[in-house]
C-alpha cells in the first residue's frame, strides 16, 4: 500500500514539480525571443525554447515532447508573421486553455508587405511581410514591448521588476550600437548575395544592399540557369561576399564562390547560434564584423 | 447516451453563439496520379503492361469555428467514383472541461501512429495489409465520439484517449456473412481506447510508443465480437532540414468470433523505415504481414521498397514503391507503381 502511495505521490511530484517554483513558465518559438523573455523577466521566469539558435525556422517539426512544454506553460512567444506556424499547431495540440499567447509582431512595422496577390508562383512568400524583424535593433523596442505587455498582464505585482529590467536593457543595447557604428560603416553601401531573404531588416540596419539571392523564390532551390545569372552579376558587380544562413547546404555557395572569388560567410539569424550564451549585441557584432572581414 | 449527446450539443453549439468569423477556412486540393505494372494473374487485363490509374483527389476543408473548435472535411473522389466524405469532424480544442480534446464525427481515428495518417502522406504509397485486413481499405475511418487527455509525467508525453466508434470499419472487411436486412447496419457502438507516451531521447531524436485497443459487436444479429489490439513504436532522428531517419513499426491481434462458434485470433504487423537526404529525396523499405481476421490459416505477406523525390519544394512529390505480394490465394507477383503527389494550398506542418 505504502509502496502505491510513494508511486502516486512521485507521479504528481513530476507532473507539478515546475509549477512549485512559482515563477511564470514561459514558452518561446525562438531562442531570440527567448533571450527577450530572458533580459525582461529575468528569474521570475522559467524558460523553455523549441527551435534551436541554429534552426531553420521554416521547417520546425511537430514533436511531442514541444507540446508537453507547452502543456506546462502559462505563456507562449511567437514571432508571427506566418513565420513558425507550426507553434499554432503545437499550441493547440497542447490542451491547455490557460496558456497566453504573444504574437511579437504585434508591434512590428514589416517590411516587404507584398501588394500583389502572393501565391506560390512567389515562392513561399509571407503574406504579412517579411517575418526575420528581430534582426534590426531597431525592433527590439516594440518586440520586448509585447513581451512586457504581456509579462505584466499575467504577472501585474512584479511590473515594476520588469519595466527596470527592459529599461536596463534597452539602455545598454543602445550605448552597445555606439561602439559598433565603425564596424557597421565598413559594411555600408556594399553589395552582398544572400542564400535567403531572412536579411531585409539587418540590411536597413546595416545600410547594406541586397543584390541578389542564391534562392530564385524564398524556398524554391537555384535552377542552373540561375546560378549561371548570380554568377554572372558577382562577377560584373565586383560581389565580395555571399552570405548565407547556419542550416544551408554549403555546396551551391561554395560552388558559386569558386567560380567567381567571392567569400562565403556564414550570418546566425538568431541569437545563440555563434556561441552559447551570447548577448543580442554580442550577435549582432559577430554577424556585422564577419560581414566587415569578408567585404575587405 | 443521451445525456452524453445533450451534452456535446451544448459543448460545440452553444459556445460559439457569440458570432461567425468573416475569414475563410484553409482550402487544400490534394492530387494523386499514379501507373503501375505487375504480374497477378487474377488482374490479368492489367498484367505485365504499363496502366494508368484513374485519378484521385482529396478535397481538405479546416478552420476554426470560434476560439474554442475547430472543424475538419476531408472529401474524397476516387477515379470515375462518386465523391466520398472521407473525414467530417469537429475538435474541441481549449476551453474543454478538464482540459480535455474532445473530437466528434467520422473520422482516421487514432489507433496505432500511422492509422490518421492519410495514404498521400505516407512515404510509401499503400496502406499496410493489416489495416486493410483488420480494418478495411480506409482504415479505421469511423463515426465516433472521442475524449482525449495529455498527462505528463515529468519530461514525458503520455495521452490517454477514448472514443466510441459506430463500428461500422471493423464490419467492412467482414464479408462473409450477408443477412436477409443486408443494407442496414450489423454492427453495434464499439469502444477504442489508446495510451502513448513519447519522449526526447536528444536534441534531434523523439520515440514515442503506443498501445490501442478496440472491441465491437461487429455482427449484432449473430452476436458476434471482434477485437483489435495495436502496440506500435516510431523514432524519428532529424538533425538538420536536410536529412532525417525514421522507423516505425506496428503489430496487431485480431480476435474475432465466428459463427462456428469459436474465437479465430490472428495477427498483422509491418516495420519500415525511410532515410531523407538531401531534403528532397527519401527512400526506404517496408516489411508487412497478416493474417486473415477470422481465418488465419490465410495470410498474405509484403516487403517493397520506396524511393520519393519532391522536385521543388514539398508541394509536389515523386514516388516510386517496387515490392513483391503473397496475397492470401494465389501466387506471389511483382508490382511497380510510380505516384505523383501534388498538394495545392495553405502548407501545414506535419506531425510527428
Amino acid at each position: 500500500m505504502s509502496g502505491k502511495i510513494f508511486f502516486l505521490a512521485m507521479i504528481v511530484l513530476l507532473s507539478f514539480g515546475s509549477a512549485l517554483s512559482g515563477n511564470i513558465r514561459a514558452v518561446c518559438s525562438t531562442a531570440d525571443l527567448a533571450y527577450f523573455a530572458r533580459v525582461i523577466g529575468g528569474d521570475k521566469l522559467d524558460i523553455e525554447t523549441i527551435a534551436t539558435p541554429v534552426s531553420d525556422l521554416h521547417y520546425v517539426e511537430i514533436r511531442p515532447s514541444f507540446i508537453l512544454k507547452l502543456k506546462k506553460a502559462d505563456i507562449a512567444f511567437k514571432v508571427g508573421l506566418e513565420l513558425d506556424m507550426w507553434m499554432d499547431k503545437l499550441i493547440d495540440g497542447s490542451q491547455n486553455g490557460r496558456l497566453k499567447v504573444v504574437d511579437c509582431s504585434k508591434y512590428i512595422e514589416p517590411l516587404e508587405v507584398p501588394t500583389f496577390k502572393a501565391d506560390a508562383r512567389y515562392g513561399d512568400l509571407h503574406r504579412f511581410g517579411n517575418p526575420h524583424y528581430w534582426l534590426t535593433p531597431a525592433n527590439v523596442e516594440p518586440i520586448t514591448r509585447a513581451v512586457i505587455e504581456a509579462l505584466t498582464e499575467l504577472d501585474p505585482a512584479n511590473e515594476s521588476y520588469y519595466l527596470n529590467n527592459r529599461r536596463v536593457f534597452l539602455s545598454e543595447l543602445e550605448n552597445g550600437l555606439d561602439s559598433l557604428k565603425p564596424s557597421v560603416g565598413e559594411i555600408t553601401g556594399k553589395e552582398v548575395i544572400f542564400y535567403h531573404n531572412s536579411w531585409p531588416y539587418f540590411a536597413s540596419f546595416g545600410g547594406i544592399v541586397s543584390a541578389g539571392f542564391i534562392e530564385p523564390f524564398p524556398g524554391i532551390p537555384p535552377s542552373p540557369s540561375h546560378l549561371a545569372k548570380l554568377t554572372q552579376l558577382i562577377k560584373s558587380r565586383k560581389i565580395k561576399a555571399i552570405a548565407m544562413e547556419p542550416y544551408f547546404d554549403r555546396r551551391i555557395p561554395d560552388k558559386l564562390a569558386a567560380d567567381t572569388g567571392a567569400k562565403v560567410i556564414v550570418l546566425y539569424p538568431s541569437i545563440g547560434g555563434r556561441r552559447d550564451g551570447e548577448s543580442y549585441l554580442e550577435w549582432l557584432k559577430g554577424n556585422v564584423d564577419a560581414l566587415a572581414e569578408a567585404l575587405k | 447516451m443521451r445525456l452524453c449527446s445533450l451534452g456535446l450539443f451544448l459543448v460545440f453549439a452553444i459556445s460559439p453563439a457569440a458570432g461567425q468569423t468573416t475569414l475563410n477556412p484553409d482550402i487544400s486540393l490534394v492530387g494523386d496520379l499514379r501507373m503501375f505494372s505487375h504480374n497477378d494473374d487474377t488482374r490479368a487485363d492489367e498484367s505485365e503492361r504499363f496502366n494508368l490509374v484513374d485519378p484521385q483527389m482529396e478535397l481538405v476543408i479546416g478552420g476554426y469555428l470560434n476560439p474554442y473548435v475547430r472543424a475538419d472535411a476531408t472529401i474524397a473522389w476516387e477515379g470515375q467514383h462518386a465523391a466520398e466524405i472521407e473525414e467530417l469532424y469537429m475538435t474541441g480544442l481549449r476551453g474543454m472541461p478538464l482540459g480535455l480534446n474532445i473530437r466528434a464525427g467520422k473520422y482516421r481515428l487514432e489507433f496505432g501512429k500511422l492509422n490518421p495518417v492519410h495514404p498521400h502522406a505516407y512515404s510509401f504509397i499503400f496502406q499496410p495489409l493489416p489495416h486493410r485486413l483488420f480494418f478495411g481499405e480506409h482504415g479505421l475511418n469511423d463515426m465516433a465520439v472521442r475524449i482525449n487527455r495529455i498527462f505528463p509525467i515529468g519530461h514525458i508525453y503520455t495521452e490517454l484517449s477514448g472514443a466510441v466508434l459506430k463500428g461500422e470499419a471493423i464490419r467492412a472487411d467482414e464479408h462473409e456473412h450477408e443477412h436477409e436486412n443486408a443494407g442496414e447496419s450489423e454492427a453495434s457502438p464499439g469502444i477504442m481506447a489508446r495510451f502513448a507516451g513519447a519522449g526526447a531521447l536528444s536534441e534531434d531524436g523523439e520515440l514515442a510508443i503506443g498501445i490501442s485497443g478496440l472491441t465491437t459487436e461487429y455482427d449484432r444479429v449473430e452476436d458476434l465480437r471482434a477485437s483489435v489490439i495495436g502496440i506500435d513504436l516510431k523514432y524519428k532522428w532529424k538533425p538538420t532540414r536536410y536529412r532525417s531517419f525514421q522507423f516505425e513499426a506496428e503489430g496487431l491481434l485480431s480476435r474475432r468470433a465466428t459463427p462456428e462458434e469459436e474465437t479465430v485470433e490472428s495477427l498483422g504487423g509491418y516495420a519500415y523505415f525511410d532515410y531523407r537526404f538531401r531534403q528532397r529525396f527519401n527512400v526506404g523499405a517496408i516489411l508487412e504481414f497478416a493474417q486473415e481476421p477470422g481465418d488465419n490459416e490465410h495470410d498474405s505477406r509484403r516487403w517493397s521498397i520506396f524511393f520519393g523525390y519532391a522536385p521543388i519544394e514539398e508541394t509536389s512529390l515523386l514516388r516510386l514503391v517496387a515490392g513483391q505480394t503473397k496475397p492470401t490465394e494465389g501466387e506471389s507477383f511483382w508490382e511497380a507503381t510510380i505516384q505523383a503527389v501534388f498538394s495545392l494550398g495553405p502548407h501545414l506542418p506535419h506531425n510527428f
